[in-house]
Protein backbone atom coordinates (compact mmCIF):
# COMPACT_ATOMS: atom_id res chain seq x y z
CA UNK A 1 0.00 0.00 0.00
CA UNK A 2 1.10 3.55 -0.66
CA UNK A 3 1.33 6.34 1.88
CA UNK A 4 2.12 10.00 1.37
CA UNK A 5 3.81 11.70 4.31
CA UNK A 6 3.64 15.48 4.06
CA UNK A 7 5.56 17.38 6.69
CA UNK A 8 8.26 20.04 6.56
CA UNK A 9 9.99 18.57 9.63
CA UNK A 10 12.63 16.34 8.10
CA UNK A 11 13.35 14.57 11.36
CA UNK A 12 9.71 13.69 11.64
CA UNK A 13 9.43 12.54 8.02
CA UNK A 14 12.53 10.38 8.38
CA UNK A 15 11.02 8.68 11.40
CA UNK A 16 7.59 8.22 9.86
CA UNK A 17 8.81 7.00 6.50
CA UNK A 18 11.28 4.60 8.06
CA UNK A 19 8.73 3.06 10.41
CA UNK A 20 6.03 2.86 7.76
CA UNK A 21 8.42 1.22 5.29
CA UNK A 22 9.20 -1.32 7.98
CA UNK A 23 5.49 -2.05 8.06
CA UNK A 24 5.50 -2.71 4.34
CA UNK A 25 4.22 0.59 2.97
CA UNK A 26 5.58 2.31 -0.08
CA UNK A 27 6.18 5.82 1.22
CA UNK A 28 6.35 9.11 -0.66
CA UNK A 29 7.49 12.19 1.23
CA UNK A 30 6.57 15.83 0.58
CA UNK A 31 8.14 18.70 2.46
CA UNK A 32 5.74 21.50 1.66
CA UNK A 33 2.14 22.09 0.70
CA UNK A 34 2.70 22.29 -3.04
CA UNK A 35 4.77 19.11 -3.12
CA UNK A 36 2.10 17.42 -1.04
CA UNK A 37 -0.66 18.31 -3.43
CA UNK A 38 1.33 17.28 -6.49
CA UNK A 39 2.41 14.00 -4.90
CA UNK A 40 -1.17 13.18 -3.94
CA UNK A 41 -2.34 13.64 -7.52
CA UNK A 42 0.60 11.81 -9.03
CA UNK A 43 0.93 8.83 -6.70
CA UNK A 44 -2.70 8.39 -5.66
CA UNK A 45 -1.75 7.05 -2.22
CA UNK A 46 -3.97 4.85 -0.12
CA UNK A 47 -3.63 7.30 2.75
CA UNK A 48 -2.07 10.66 3.47
CA UNK A 49 -0.36 11.74 6.67
CA UNK A 50 -0.46 15.51 6.63
CA UNK A 51 1.10 18.11 8.87
CA UNK A 52 -1.19 21.12 8.86
CA UNK A 53 1.54 23.67 9.53
CA UNK A 54 3.80 23.62 6.52
CA UNK A 55 5.41 26.35 4.42
CA UNK A 56 4.50 26.89 0.77
CA UNK A 57 0.84 27.42 1.50
CA UNK A 58 -0.53 25.57 4.47
CA UNK A 59 -1.51 22.04 5.31
CA UNK A 60 -5.01 23.31 5.84
CA UNK A 61 -5.12 24.56 2.26
CA UNK A 62 -3.87 21.18 1.05
CA UNK A 63 -6.50 19.41 3.11
CA UNK A 64 -9.26 21.57 1.60
CA UNK A 65 -7.93 20.93 -1.88
CA UNK A 66 -7.61 17.19 -1.31
CA UNK A 67 -11.16 16.93 -0.11
CA UNK A 68 -12.51 19.16 -2.90
CA UNK A 69 -10.90 17.28 -5.79
CA UNK A 70 -12.62 14.22 -7.21
CA UNK A 71 -9.16 12.73 -7.78
CA UNK A 72 -8.26 12.77 -4.09
CA UNK A 73 -11.40 13.25 -2.04
CA UNK A 74 -11.67 9.54 -1.19
CA UNK A 75 -8.13 9.23 0.13
CA UNK A 76 -8.12 9.05 3.94
CA UNK A 77 -6.17 11.90 5.51
CA UNK A 78 -4.60 11.70 8.95
CA UNK A 79 -3.68 15.17 10.13
CA UNK A 80 -0.70 15.64 12.41
CA UNK A 81 -0.25 18.77 14.42
CA UNK A 82 1.67 20.15 17.31
CA UNK A 83 -0.76 23.04 17.35
CA UNK A 84 -1.49 24.79 20.62
CA UNK A 85 -4.91 25.76 19.30
CA UNK A 86 -7.45 23.61 21.17
CA UNK A 87 -9.85 23.95 18.25
CA UNK A 88 -7.41 22.52 15.71
CA UNK A 89 -8.77 18.98 15.88
CA UNK A 90 -12.40 19.92 15.32
CA UNK A 91 -11.43 22.43 12.64
CA UNK A 92 -9.55 19.89 10.49
CA UNK A 93 -12.24 17.25 10.99
CA UNK A 94 -14.80 19.77 9.78
CA UNK A 95 -12.64 20.17 6.70
CA UNK A 96 -12.79 16.44 6.03
CA UNK A 97 -9.76 15.02 7.81
CA UNK A 98 -10.36 11.43 8.87
CA UNK A 99 -8.29 11.66 12.02
CA UNK A 100 -6.27 14.18 14.00
CA UNK A 101 -3.16 13.13 15.93
CA UNK A 102 -0.97 15.27 18.12
CA UNK A 103 2.76 15.65 17.63
CA UNK A 104 5.08 14.13 18.59
CA UNK A 105 3.38 11.16 17.04
CA UNK A 106 2.53 8.11 19.05
CA UNK A 107 3.38 5.43 16.47
CA UNK A 108 1.11 2.82 18.01
CA UNK A 109 -1.79 5.22 17.77
CA UNK A 110 -0.87 6.00 14.19
CA UNK A 111 -0.75 2.28 13.34
CA UNK A 112 -4.14 1.74 14.92
CA UNK A 113 -5.56 4.72 13.02
CA UNK A 114 -4.18 3.52 9.69
CA UNK A 115 -5.38 -0.01 10.37
CA UNK A 116 -8.90 1.25 10.89
CA UNK A 117 -8.88 3.62 7.92
CA UNK A 118 -7.35 1.12 5.51
CA UNK A 119 -8.98 -2.02 6.82
CA UNK A 120 -5.68 -3.78 7.37
CA UNK A 121 -3.68 -5.15 10.24
CA UNK A 122 -0.37 -3.39 10.56
CA UNK A 123 1.19 -6.49 12.05
CA UNK A 124 1.03 -7.90 8.53
CA UNK A 125 0.34 -5.17 5.95
CA UNK A 126 0.18 -6.12 2.31
CA UNK A 127 2.88 -4.28 0.44
CA UNK A 128 2.43 -3.73 -3.28
CA UNK B 1 10.71 45.64 26.26
CA UNK B 2 13.79 43.48 26.32
CA UNK B 3 15.91 43.37 23.21
CA UNK B 4 19.15 41.64 22.53
CA UNK B 5 22.00 44.09 22.72
CA UNK B 6 24.73 42.25 20.90
CA UNK B 7 24.96 40.40 17.61
CA UNK B 8 24.00 36.81 18.09
CA UNK B 9 24.18 34.03 15.58
CA UNK B 10 23.09 30.68 17.06
CA UNK B 11 24.04 28.82 13.91
CA UNK B 12 27.60 30.14 14.06
CA UNK B 13 27.88 29.35 17.76
CA UNK B 14 26.75 25.78 17.30
CA UNK B 15 28.89 25.21 14.25
CA UNK B 16 31.93 26.56 16.10
CA UNK B 17 31.23 24.26 19.01
CA UNK B 18 30.87 21.29 16.72
CA UNK B 19 34.20 21.99 15.08
CA UNK B 20 35.88 21.65 18.48
CA UNK B 21 34.49 18.18 18.96
CA UNK B 22 36.18 15.01 17.78
CA UNK B 23 34.23 12.74 15.48
CA UNK B 24 32.00 15.45 14.05
CA UNK B 25 29.00 13.63 12.59
CA UNK B 26 28.75 16.17 9.82
CA UNK B 27 32.14 14.97 8.61
CA UNK B 28 31.63 11.36 9.42
CA UNK B 29 28.49 10.98 7.33
CA UNK B 30 25.52 8.79 8.15
CA UNK B 31 25.73 5.97 10.66
CA UNK B 32 26.78 2.52 9.57
CA UNK B 33 23.97 0.22 8.57
CA UNK B 34 23.59 -2.84 10.72
CA UNK B 35 21.01 -4.89 12.54
CA UNK B 36 20.38 -3.51 15.98
CA UNK B 37 17.69 -5.75 17.33
CA UNK B 38 19.91 -7.46 19.89
CA UNK B 39 21.39 -4.34 21.34
CA UNK B 40 20.53 -3.28 24.78
CA UNK B 41 17.72 -0.78 24.86
CA UNK B 42 19.49 1.56 27.26
CA UNK B 43 22.11 3.57 25.38
CA UNK B 44 25.62 3.47 26.80
CA UNK B 45 26.58 6.82 25.35
CA UNK B 46 25.05 8.71 28.26
CA UNK B 47 27.80 7.44 30.55
CA UNK B 48 30.41 7.84 27.83
CA UNK B 49 29.38 11.41 27.18
CA UNK B 50 29.71 12.37 30.83
CA UNK B 51 33.45 11.59 30.70
CA UNK B 52 34.22 13.98 27.88
CA UNK B 53 31.54 16.65 27.94
CA UNK B 54 31.85 19.54 30.34
CA UNK B 55 28.53 18.72 31.97
CA UNK B 56 26.46 15.57 31.99
CA UNK B 57 23.15 16.70 30.56
CA UNK B 58 22.14 13.42 29.00
CA UNK B 59 19.38 12.38 31.33
CA UNK B 60 17.92 15.86 31.50
CA UNK B 61 18.23 16.91 27.89
CA UNK B 62 16.65 13.82 26.35
CA UNK B 63 14.20 11.20 27.47
CA UNK B 64 15.74 8.13 25.87
CA UNK B 65 12.90 5.89 26.87
CA UNK B 66 10.50 8.18 25.09
CA UNK B 67 12.73 8.73 22.06
CA UNK B 68 13.44 5.02 21.62
CA UNK B 69 9.82 4.07 22.13
CA UNK B 70 8.88 6.45 19.35
CA UNK B 71 11.19 4.67 16.91
CA UNK B 72 10.30 1.25 18.33
CA UNK B 73 13.79 0.72 19.71
CA UNK B 74 15.55 1.39 16.43
CA UNK B 75 18.70 3.14 17.60
CA UNK B 76 20.09 3.36 14.11
CA UNK B 77 17.05 5.34 13.00
CA UNK B 78 17.33 7.54 16.07
CA UNK B 79 20.95 8.27 15.19
CA UNK B 80 19.93 9.20 11.64
CA UNK B 81 17.26 11.50 13.03
CA UNK B 82 19.88 13.05 15.30
CA UNK B 83 22.17 13.62 12.32
CA UNK B 84 19.37 15.40 10.52
CA UNK B 85 18.61 17.50 13.54
CA UNK B 86 22.26 18.36 14.09
CA UNK B 87 22.15 19.88 10.62
CA UNK B 88 18.77 21.57 10.79
CA UNK B 89 18.61 22.52 14.47
CA UNK B 90 20.90 25.58 14.34
CA UNK B 91 18.85 26.99 11.48
CA UNK B 92 15.63 26.45 13.37
CA UNK B 93 17.05 28.16 16.44
CA UNK B 94 18.38 31.00 14.30
CA UNK B 95 14.90 31.53 12.87
CA UNK B 96 13.58 31.94 16.41
CA UNK B 97 16.36 34.39 17.22
CA UNK B 98 15.71 36.40 14.08
CA UNK B 99 11.97 36.57 14.70
CA UNK B 100 12.62 37.97 18.17
CA UNK B 101 15.10 40.47 16.77
CA UNK B 102 12.49 41.62 14.26
CA UNK B 103 9.81 41.59 16.95
CA UNK B 104 7.87 39.45 14.52
CA UNK B 105 5.26 37.69 16.63
CA UNK B 106 3.84 35.55 13.84
CA UNK B 107 7.32 34.59 12.69
CA UNK B 108 8.23 33.67 16.24
CA UNK B 109 5.13 31.52 16.60
CA UNK B 110 5.99 29.55 13.48
CA UNK B 111 9.73 29.30 14.09
CA UNK B 112 9.25 28.19 17.67
CA UNK B 113 6.61 25.71 16.56
CA UNK B 114 8.97 24.16 14.03
CA UNK B 115 11.71 23.80 16.60
CA UNK B 116 9.29 22.41 19.17
CA UNK B 117 8.17 19.74 16.70
CA UNK B 118 11.72 18.68 15.89
CA UNK B 119 12.99 18.41 19.46
CA UNK B 120 9.80 16.59 20.39
CA UNK B 121 11.05 13.65 18.35
CA UNK B 122 13.82 13.13 20.89
CA UNK B 123 11.73 13.51 24.01
CA UNK B 124 13.71 16.67 24.70
CA UNK B 125 11.26 18.05 27.21
CA UNK B 126 13.19 21.11 28.33
CA UNK B 127 13.79 22.34 24.82
CA UNK B 128 10.23 21.47 23.87
CA UNK B 129 8.79 23.43 26.77
CA UNK B 130 11.04 26.41 26.11
CA UNK B 131 10.02 26.45 22.44
CA UNK B 132 6.36 26.08 23.39
CA UNK B 133 6.66 29.09 25.66
CA UNK B 134 8.00 31.16 22.78
CA UNK B 135 5.37 29.80 20.41
CA UNK B 136 2.66 30.94 22.83
CA UNK B 137 4.28 34.36 23.14
CA UNK B 138 4.27 34.67 19.39
CA UNK B 139 0.70 33.52 19.13
CA UNK B 140 -0.35 35.98 21.83
CA UNK B 141 1.57 38.79 20.16
CA UNK B 142 3.39 39.70 23.35
CA UNK B 143 7.17 39.38 23.06
CA UNK B 144 7.94 41.27 26.26
CA UNK B 145 9.60 38.24 27.85
CA UNK B 146 10.79 36.62 24.65
CA UNK B 147 14.45 37.37 25.29
CA UNK B 148 14.41 35.56 28.61
CA UNK B 149 12.52 32.63 27.12
CA UNK B 150 14.96 32.49 24.24
CA UNK B 151 17.90 32.22 26.62
CA UNK B 152 16.19 29.26 28.26
CA UNK B 153 15.62 27.66 24.87
CA UNK B 154 19.22 28.24 23.88
CA UNK B 155 20.46 26.64 27.10
CA UNK B 156 18.30 23.62 26.44
CA UNK B 157 19.62 23.34 22.91
CA UNK B 158 23.21 23.57 24.13
CA UNK B 159 22.47 20.66 26.44
CA UNK B 160 20.76 18.67 23.74
CA UNK B 161 23.47 19.15 21.17
CA UNK B 162 26.35 17.14 22.71
CA UNK B 163 23.97 14.40 23.78
CA UNK B 164 22.81 13.84 20.23
CA UNK B 165 26.37 14.00 18.95
CA UNK B 166 27.44 11.43 21.51
CA UNK B 167 24.63 9.16 20.46
CA UNK B 168 25.76 9.42 16.88
CA UNK B 169 29.34 8.62 17.77
CA UNK B 170 28.18 5.66 19.79
CA UNK B 171 26.13 4.30 16.91
CA UNK B 172 28.96 4.82 14.46
CA UNK B 173 31.38 3.02 16.74
CA UNK B 174 29.12 0.06 17.40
Amino acid sequence: MKILVADDDRVQTLMLSSRLKEKGFKVTVAYDAIQAWMAAIKTQPDAIILDIQMPGGTGVAVLKQLKASTKTSQIPVVVLSGSIDPKAASMVKDLGADEFLNKPVDMNLLYRTLSLLLGISLESPEPH
Amino acid sequence: MLRNTEPHNPQAVFLAERQKRPGDPAQAGTPQKEKLSEKQKRPIFIQEESKEAPVNHGEEAVSWDEALARVEGDRELLAEMAALFLDSGPGLLAAVREAIDRQDASGLEHAAHDLKSSVGNFGARKAQEAALKLEKMGRGGDLTHAEEAYRSLERSMRQLWPVLEAMQRSEQAS
